[in-house]
């Protein structure tokens, strides 16, 4: 479980060192975000995205989750007394220690971010970056849309990434980042009783423009196909739950959508048709779906195991559930059953039909009970490999099965 | 004054609690084509009530009590029929019907008339009267049951049909309320979903076989007599049993 927070609590997803692709270059990267791709900070993955937060001095920071500008979780820092500190994240090597990346994409484009204070003093945090071993670290007064009078309300600030900002900030010392985010004060900034809220840290290219992809890709071997069907093998007749031959790719790399998700339903007109369905005569047959949202292509293993495209269903005497029957823990339910639209649970505690959003702090990447939508059930990121399956168990020869499946961007 | 700042606050305020959601919907077609896919196995074997041999025909012993009465005394044939179906493609049916109008050697050109004044051509029919609703014919119904049973008798059902039996009669193609759907042909077999025990169905609705085993039925056959003529002879040999995959 991720938490936006400079404690790390990363749960799963954890040791072994994985072919990931590196989100640097994004439009948009996520350095404390929930809802964007970026950084991530699973430090045993040793990856390009790695990173830690590190602190210093008496700056002490807490995950909070109490009305947060983006997802479910925003930090809170809060400077010692009369002392120096202060914190940050950074890059970090195979080793965890401080360590650089090439992040001159970035020159003259923005470091954005929103933030909440206590008290007009709070204006004199210096708050910024590090590049080619340098502190680049301004008052938020001198950001981009700070205002010191708005108190306990959420604003959205930025600040260049250029010359103007800092005569240090160059395309070529940005090509030695460490710190994305970096705070640091001394006594003299410092007054009691400041609190900084911190939210939705990303940076963002020069004239950089949102787009939301879909792409299909081959299960066999991540190669992308220009089609709009999925489609299961006739081989998989009287099987059982099988993973359909084409997976999508969804990446959503934008700052501008507000209040943004993406849903996942099929759109048969019938709630009892949720998945692919026949017709003939007066009898109609259906093949159940489910789908799963997974931060990488499938197969792959880490910390927590194998993930895999095998799907395996039971029954706990109280709800059937999911899980990935390749990684042998029944606990592992990254799976969701599908839904159709003319049946989308809509409580609060269950929703089987969002992937992804703003205010959902993440992607879906678990199942638990009832498709929850509770903390641990998301997983920080914009960008995900959705996967479908379908239950070919009870299918009947002779028939052609096809259903609507519908992937919706929402946003006000 | 005051009325043109209240009307615009009221406008602000409704503005501020309304939006416009941008919804953009990209749809794929999922497909699992089993068209060819599936497997049909079906069987139907005549035996004999006693000794279980395989038989080539439905004969009635009617006792002499029967012969002449006024009440239809439904009288168990002599055989019954072991009806097996594995079947795992959709659209497959067997059906069974009678054209007692084709046949040379019992040909019905006469029907009798149901209580609802319908008229009917199925069953065995007397060939010197050629049918009519005076010793013309000897209906035929039949049952589905999951498990063997000689000692089986047949109760006719009204509009109500026991759903552990299906208590159906033969139906002709010229009878007149006859109508080509699945719910006047007698089908064996249908799928729901499943692959499983033989169904019936027809105008009384579906027997589900639910104490079928081993995807295995059986089939008796009971004639009703009444007002029949000693030393006459009553028969078909326009009993179809068709498999149909549609």
């Amino acid at each position: 479980m991720f938490k936006k927070s400079f404690v790390i609590l990363f749960l799963s997803m954890l040791s072994t060192s994985v072919a990931f692709a590196s989100n640097i270059g994004r439009n948009f990267y996520g350095v404390l975000s929930e809802s964007l791709s970026g950084v991530n900070f699973n430090e045993s993955l040793h990856i390009d995205d790695s990173v830690r937060f590190f602190a210093w001095g008496n700056m002490g920071s807490s995950n909070q989750t109490d009305n947060p500008k983006e997802g479910l979780n925003y930090t809170r820092c809060v400077p010692g007394n009369s002392s120096w500190g202060g914190g940050g994240i950074t890059f970090v090597n195979s080793s965890n220690a401080e360590a650089d990346r090439d992040m001159s994409a970035y020159y003259n484009g923005e470091l954005r971010l929103s933030v909440k204070i206590n008290n007009s003093n709070c204006g004199k945090f210096p708050v910024g970056i590090k590049v080619n071993g340098i502190n680049i670290a301004v008052p938020l007064s001198n950001f981009s849309g700070f205002d010191s009078s708005k108190i306990n309300q959420w604003q959205d600030i930025s600040l260049k990434l250029n010359s103007n900002t800092n005569a240090n900030i160059t395309s070529s010392n940005m090509a030695k980042t460490s710190f994305l985010l970096l705070i640091a004060y001394d006594e003299n900034v410092v007054s009691n009783n400041l609190a900084l809220d911190i939210d939705y840290v990303r940076w963002v290219k020069p004239n950089a423009t949102g787009a939301f992809n879909v792409t299909v890709k081959k299960v066999s071997d991540n190669t992308t196909v220009n089609t709009s069907n999925i489609t299961w093998a006739s081989s998989n007749f009287q099987t059982e739950w099988k993973v359909a031959e084409q997976y999508l790719v969804l990446d959503f790399d934008d700052d501008s959508k507000k209040n943004w998700d993406v849903k996942l339903y099929v759109n048969n007109s019938s709630a009892t048709r949720n998945g692919l369905y026949a017709v003939k005569g007066k009898d109609e047959f259906v093949m159940p779906m489910c789908w799963r949202a997974s931060e990488n292509a499938l197969p792959y293993s880490d910390g927590s195991g194998s993930h895999t495209t095998q799907i395996g269903e039971d029954y706990d005497g109280t709800y059937w559930y999911l899980y990935d029957k390749g990684n042998g823990d029944k606990g592992f339910r990254p799976w969701l059953y599908m839904q159709d639209l003319k049946a989308l649970k809509t409580d609060k505690d269950k929703d089987y039909s969002t992937v992804m959003g703003y205010k959902t702090g993440g992607y879906h990447a678990y199942s638990g009970e009832y498709g929850s939508i509770s903390n641990s059930g998301y997983y920080s990121g914009s960008k995900v490999s959705l996967y479908l399956g379908a239950n070919c168990k009870n299918t009947i020869g002779g028939l052609k099965y096809t259903g609507n499946i519908c992937v919706v961007l929402t946003y006000e | 004054m005051k009325k043109v700042v209240s009307l615009l606050a009221v406008l602000f305020l409704f503005a501020g609690l309304s939006f416009a959601a941008t919804v953009s919907t990209t749809t794929y077609v999922g497909i699992a084509d089993f068209s060819n896919s599936g497997t049909v196995d079906f069987s139907f074997t005549l035996k004999n009530v006693s000794g279980d041999a395989v038989a080539s025909q439905l004969n009635w012993t009617s006792p002499d009590a029967f012969v002449g009465g006024s009440t239809v005394a439904w009288v168990r044939a002599d055989q019954y029929a072991v009806v097996a179906a594995t079947v795992t493609k959709a659209g497959f049916n067997v059906y069974m019907y009678q054209t007692n109008k084709n046949s040379s050697n019992y040909k019905a050109e006469t029907p009798r008339h149901n209580a609802d004044n319908s008229t009917v051509y199925s069953g065995l029919v007397n060939p010197e009267k050629k049918g009519g609703d005076f010793k013309g014919y000897i209906p035929v119904a039949f049952s589905f049951v999951g498990t063997k049973n000689a000692n089986i008798t047949y109760d006719i059902k009204t509009a109500t049909v026991s759903a552990t039996r299906s208590d159906k009669f033969f139906m002709d193609t010229a009878d007149s309320t006859y109508t080509k759907d699945e719910g006047d042909y007698m089908k064996y077999t249908k799928i729901a979903g499943l692959v499983g025990p033989v169904f019936a169905q027809g105008t009384d609705g579906d027997w589900t076989g639910s104490d079928v085993v081993n995807n295995t039925a059986y089939m008796y056959f009971f004639g009703g007599f009444a007002n029949i003529t000693g030393g006459e002879k009553y028969g078909t040999d326009q009993l179809h049993i068709v498999q149909v995959t549609e």
